[in-house]
């Protein structure tokens, strides 16, 4: 059997949405025993936001919630209820990370800021992952996917001068947030491991988004050049024969060269418009030619002939594309869970892979409060009785 | 006194570009000792980033805003690893190091005889990453790529855009440190397991897969439901109005996302409850919904008047999600940025006083408060530490190596 990376990390993950889930699914997939801990009678707000199976929202049918919570274990528990606080209290005795994403000051009034928690586990670390993060003007403002993606990235748009900026699609801003918590936990438990002391870790979506493009302000203090001044190098993306996209994104001369041959110009690479110092002078020039010989193109066979010719030109596929990419299926990007109610679904597996201590979904995300018993009685010593009163007061 | 997580730890950044460049760096402001190794013969690519600004200079090399951004807290080496004696301090230093970083194609550090397998029978906890575009294995495992195409065959471009439009990218060559601090959390995952177990391993890091893991939510809708998700603009799936809204000023814009029938309220009694705000069109949330594209104009009617910050100022006063699209010059006077000290100013030679980025700002460990210790390297700054105080060569020996270009600090041909 093969090695986890993080075999014996317990983590109690009282976060929700998108961010810290995708964080904690990241040490899931790599070892972390990960116990969800969800708000009664609802659970995680991720699990009434969609996708869901067939359109028919339902607890158990949000391909999200499914996505984010492979391999995990799921409790409820009212941490409003002293009783709920105190089964809380005792998981992290043992615990080694706890995560949340509540607004800052939430876990103080529940009793459970960094000060408090550390007295229960001084090896614990906490990350805390929130919009603007626990200090700071805008610490209690407000946000949401495109609202931060407009205070992080940098105006920095390749539509030009004039053009309304687009937010990117889907939930990258929290993702990425969720990326840069799963970093400082690693990083934590990394520093805890060799001087015996947790720690807390403060992420900010605001911020994580920032570190996506940061030197466009550098260029800005360089030069005094804005964002939209600068603009890239970029080809941008073209049409196709049958309507698919291709992106010529060839870089270095020699990958230049061997683009213009590739599509059949390679009188271009001689052309004194497209040598090394004018070439960016004249992109538009030679964005013209490129794109009327693109058009003769089907997209999969162009970008095929691109890898034969060892050209970084892009196709640009559809999410039904992708789950069909010879690469992926060669390299077992995918991975298959069954779960209960949605049934089959296959979605990216590894983010990254690791050699000795690979990638393991052990289960699909967890049914709300699946682990109840598992967990309260089994590892806390509460009885079956118990569990049925705390079912009764409302406390799971 | 602070000890840093990663102090006392050796990485080799053999990366060009930003991805490796970015991990690293993080690694360095973490306290790892980084050393960042180029060729005179063959200079970091990204050296020339941002460049083509600037007017002409001597040394040019040193003056790209991008690298000197990514590459503080980090020492330089130029070794020529087409030459033997290149290779040979490679693995000297491959033998004292923890973790190497790389970017080439696969095939590349194979062919200078420093694949992880002939690195690892020196040192058997030696961590090595390898993030090329497309993964180390694979039928596509040697086509090169950059920022954009990788963004691109992500699927992250196709969701982004107007849906009766081409699909885009958002120009910032944003899968770089989506890659970066993947491999980052990946080279930290082999540290603690080989701080109980020992062994290093090896890490292979597509960054395509590595992007393409933040729409796995999209990708798993087509799965299940057999639905290729669309570009949806600036839309939301629910909430309306949901924008970014043109402000007073040049190029000034505002996000503005309402979601609840109470922020609605809040939104209308914050802009002064102008007639149409009681409008029929606008009186449920579904309504808004439907009659969005008419909502935007009359909203954008209202923000072009003012000022981005006080429209956030004044709409999170009502409970409202508003902030400015902030530009490139605003992050740097940002009041919450500035607070939060995501900037430092930090003198380098040749281009003086700048302000930086802190690599680490998302990860703020209450035991560890991370910093720019020292500017980017200049090319070849390190030689001489390295080989003489680290390797044990003697000047004689350095000298030689810089005879025969193996070393140097300037380029072949400049």
């Amino acid at each position: 059997m093969a090695d986890k990376a993080l075999a014996n990390l317990k983590v109690l993950d009282l976060s929700h949405y998108v961010a810290g889930p995708y964080c904690t699914r990241i040490l899931a997939g790599f070892g972390a025993n990960v116990i969800k801990v969800e708000k009664p009678p609802g659970g995680d707000p991720a699990r009434r936001i969609g996708p869901f199976l067939g359109d028919e929202p339902g607890p158990e049918r949000s391909v999200l919630f499914l996505y984010l919570n492979s391999t995990k274990k799921s409790i409820t528990l009212n941490l409003k209820s002293p009783a709920g606080l105190k089964i809380m209290r005792d998981l992290l005795k043992d615990a080694d990370v706890l995560v949340e994403s509540f607004k800052p000051g939430t876990m103080s009034r529940l009793g459970l800021s960094y000060e408090a928690v550390r007295t229960l586990n001084p090896r614990l670390v906490m990350t805390s992952v929130s919009n603007f993060g626990q200090t700071g003007p805008y610490r209690d403002y407000k946000t949401s996917h495109l609202v931060t993606w407009g205070m992080g990235i940098g105006l920095y748009t390749p539509d030009g001068y004039g053009a309304r900026p687009l937010q990117m699609g889907g939930w990258v801003t929290h993702y990425v947030a969720g990326l840069f918590a799963a970093a400082a936990t690693a990083a934590a438990v990394f520093q805890r491991n060799k001087t015996d002391n947790g720690q807390h870790v403060d992420t900010s979506m605001q911020e994580s988004i920032m570190m996506m493009t940061t030197f466009p302000s550098v260029v800005y203090s360089y030069t005094g050049l804005v964002h939209h001044d600068i603009g890239g190098k970029g080809l941008g993306v073209m049409t196709t024969k049958d309507g698919g996209y291709i992106g010529p994104n060839a870089w270095t001369r020699p990958q230049i060269e061997r683009m213009f041959a590739l599509l059949g110009v390679p009188e271009m690479a001689q052309d004194p418009r497209f040598q090394e110092s004018t070439w960016v002078a004249n992109r538009e020039e030679a964005k013209e030619i490129l794109k009327n010989r693109i058009k003769e193109w089907n997209s999969r066979e162009l970008f095929e002939k691109a890898v034969e010719w060892n050209v970084p030109i892009a196709m640009l596929p559809t999410t039904k594309d992708i789950l069909e990419s010879p690469q992926h299926q060669a390299r077992g990007f995918f991975e298959e869970v069954e779960h209960p109610v949605i049934g089959k679904a296959t979605m990216p597996g590894a983010p990254f892979k690791m050699m000795l201590t690979p990638w393991k979904t052990e289960s699909p995300a967890p049914l709300l409060g699946q682990h109840n018993t598992e967990v309260i009685c089994n590892g806390l010593g509460y009885t079956r009785d118990d569990l049925e009163r705390l079912r009764e007061q409302g406390v799971i | 006194m602070v000890v840093l997580p990663m102090e006392g730890l050796r990485v080799i950044d053999a990366t060009t570009s930003w991805a490796g460049a970015y991990l690293t760096n993080m690694m360095g402001t973490f306290g790892a000792q980084v050393i960042k190794i180029e060729a005179i013969q063959r200079l970091d690519l990204w050296r020339a980033a941002g460049t083509f600004l600037l007017s002409p200079r001597e040394k040019l090399w040193e003056w790209s805003p991008a690298w000197n951004a990514v590459n503080t807290n980090k020492l330089e080496l130029t070794i020529n690893l087409t030459n033997p004696k290149g290779v040979d301090i490679f693995k000297k230093l491959a033998k004292i190091s923890d973790v190497i970083a790389e970017n080439f194609t696969p095939r590349v550090m194979d062919n200078f005889g420093l694949g992880y397998n002939t690195l690892q029978q020196d040192n058997t906890g030696l961590v090595m990453i390898s993030l090329p575009a497309h993964g180390g294995t694979g039928p596509w495992k040697d086509l090169p790529g950059f920022a954009h195409p990788i963004e691109m065959m992500s699927g992250l471009a196709q969701l982004m855009g107007y849906p009766d439009g081409p699909p885009r990218i958002c120009g910032t060559g944003i899968t770089d440190p989506i890659a970066g601090t993947n491999g980052f959390i990946a080279v930290l995952f082999a540290l603690l397991y080989r701080q109980t177990m020992g062994m290093g391993q090896h890490i292979d890091l597509s960054q395509v897969e590595a992007a393409t893991c933040l729409i796995g939510d999209a990708i798993a809708d087509y799965s299940v439901n057999k639905r290729v998700q669309q570009r949806q603009a600036n839309d939301h799936r629910f909430m309306a109005p949901h924008g970014y809204y043109r402000c007073k000023g040049d190029e000034m814009w505002v996000g503005i996302a309402v979601a609840t029938d109470s922020e609605w309220d809040g939104f209308c009694r914050a802009i002064g409850s102008p007639s149409w705000t009681s409008d029929e069109r606008f009186s449920t949330s579904l309504a808004r919904w439907n009659h969005r594209r008419e909502l935007d104009v009359l909203v954008e009617g209202w923000t072009v008047g003012h000022d981005h910050y006080h429209v956030m100022n004044m709409m999170q006063k009502v409970g409202v999600a508003a902030g400015p699209y902030l530009t490139s010059a605003e992050l740097l006077t940002d009041p919450h940025v500035n607070a939060r000290g995501v900037f430092q100013r930090v003198d380098r030679a040749l281009v003086g006083t700048h302000p930086y980025p802190v690599p680490t700002t998302p990860m703020r460990l209450s035991n560890a408060p991370a910093s720019i210790m020292r500017p980017a390297p200049l090319l070849g700054e390190h030689n001489n530490y390295v080989l003489g105080e680290l390797l044990g060569l003697s000047s004689t020996e350095i000298k030689l190596l810089e005879d025969e270009r193996v070393i140097g600090t300037v380029p072949i041909g400049a």
